[in-house]
């Protein structure tokens, strides 16, 4: 049976989960196995949310669980029952890029693109506190969220410019 | 890896989750953050029958001032702890060693009961509050008891708690009784399993050293307090010689280190050594300012 698949093991039993992810409300029967990371991506289609290690260490399936960055695959789906998920699809939910996003595309901050739907929600936490950000704060950022392709310099200089151009327009 | 099967029980009352605790005793776990559960669960080291999910009990969220401590409710998430309103005039280990623990992703979720709880010899949390002799506050059916830090960690991953028993909440002294803090720590990336690191909590009287706690973490199968650099400290001036002899005798003290891929036995006791110094010369510029 597949990740998102129905209940038939002994022991387990089936609950409902009501949540809403990028403002749509869904209502699922899932395992108390499954996780939020495999609701979002097998039941719900939205598999923007990427998964790598599965044991909270690479950061790739970061989403926001009630606005805070949060690791899916270390949270059950029932766990997010009644609460509101953001994932790398909301971001640009109108069609039109967000500045973090444009940022990563000028500075050339994504190469294979694994990481970065993590690395964006976990940035925009960090940009929503509405604090200073300095270099330090984002390289403490990005270690927890692991790229093999850029060297991180790039990602870096897409999150400062971001973090900047937001205090400016604040 | 995903993990195996398990009942799924999320009470609303602590005396329901206690319930729960004392019917299906070592064959449940407790699940509150789950920034450790969860990932032993998901490589199946941890197959719990049952999961106790504590997180919407309610009560348990707070941070509260009292005189002489902060009483820390077992669900406020590391990240909130890190927010606490004072916390670096009332508390600064814990606001020192917090953004070593894990990530911002993982702190959002991890729990300050739950980093206790779990007892992991690398953690900074229960070093943090075993240095400064802290307590917990757990809970059973049977009614209520405090462990102090000193009793409450046994082992790797083992702590004083009964498998009926629910960390309600954690105590931490204020800098009313050492007021100098500092925490340190050394690992491959930011936020990564722990090499080594220290804790050191003292009070100055008559310029000169009157008390000090020194403890180690990621050496031994538990956080270590190791009385032998506190010894050294007492009765001077925790100059750059006084620091270096605590951070000697920190490191003589350890028996028997822990060694893994990411620092041998010699490395780990060499660099605790160094780490006791250091957060030994802060802790003490911090009392002295």
């Amino acid at each position: 049976m597949g990740a998102g698949g129905r209940v038939t093991a002994p022991g387990d039993e089936a609950v409902a989960v009501e949540v809403t992810v990028n403002g749509r409300r869904y209502r699922e029967i899932v395992e108390p196995r499954l996780l939020l990371a495999d609701l979002l991506r097998h039941r719900l289609g939205l598999t923007g949310t990427h998964v790598g290690c599965e044991h909270g260490v690479c950061g790739a399936c970061t989403v926001r669980l009630d606005g805070l960055a949060v690791r899916s695959c270390l949270v059950f789906a029932v766990q997010a029952d009644g609460c509101e998920v953001d994932t790398v699809e909301g971001l640009a939910g109108t069609g039109e890029l967000t500045d973090l996003q444009r940022a990563f595309r000028a500075h050339h901050a994504l190469q294979c693109g694994f990481c970065t739907p993590g690395v964006l929600m976990a940035t925009e936490d960090l940009l929503a506190r509405g604090e200073p950000v300095e270099r330090a704060d984002v390289e403490r950022l990005l270690a927890g969220q692991v790229c093999r392709c850029t060297g991180y310099e790039p990602i870096i200089a897409a999150i400062l410019e971001t973090a900047e151009s937001r205090r400016a327009r604040a | 890896m995903k993990p195996a099967t398990f009942r799924y029980r999320r009470p609303e009352t602590l005396d329901q989750a206690l319930a729960e605790l004392g019917e299906h005793g070592s064959g449940a776990s407790v699940l509150a953050g789950g920034q450790s559960l969860v990932p032993l669960m998901n490589q199946r080291r941890a197959r719990p029958a049952v999961l106790v999910d504590i997180t919407r009990l309610p009560g348990l969220g707070q941070v509260t001032d009292a005189p002489g401590r902060l009483r820390v409710g077992a669900l406020v998430t590391q990240a909130a702890f890190e927010r606490a309103p004072g916390l670096a005039g009332r508390c600064p280990i814990a606001l020192e060693c917090l953004p070593f623990t894990g990530h911002l992703a993982t702190r959002n979720r991890g729990t300050v009961g739950g980093s206790i709880a779990h007892a992991d010899p690398r953690a900074e949390l229960p070093l943090a509050l075993l240095v400064l002799g802290g307590a917990a506050e757990v809970a059973s059916a049977g009614g209520r008891r405090t462990i102090a830090a000193e009793d409450l960690f046994t082992g790797p991953y083992e702590s004083a708690l009964r498998p009926d028993e629910i960390l309600v909440a954690t105590a931490w002294p204020t800098t009313d009784e050492l007021p100098g803090q500092a925490f340190e720590e050394v690992a491959q990336r930011h936020g990564d399993y722990t090499i080594a690191s220290a804790a050191v909590a003292l009070r100055v009287e008559d310029g000169v050293v009157a008390a000090a706690r020194v403890g180690v973490g990621a050496v031994g199968d538990r956080p270590l307090l190791v009385p032998e650099p506190g010894a050294v400290l007492a009765g001077r001036v925790v100059d750059e010689d006084a620091a270096e002899a605590a951070g000697r005798a920190a490191a003589d003290a350890i028996e028997h280190p822990l060694a893994d891929i990411h620092g041998s036995a010699a490395y780990r006791r060499h660099l605790a050594g160094v780490l006791v110094a250091r957060t030994a010369r802060r802790a003490w510029e911090r009392a002295v300012a």
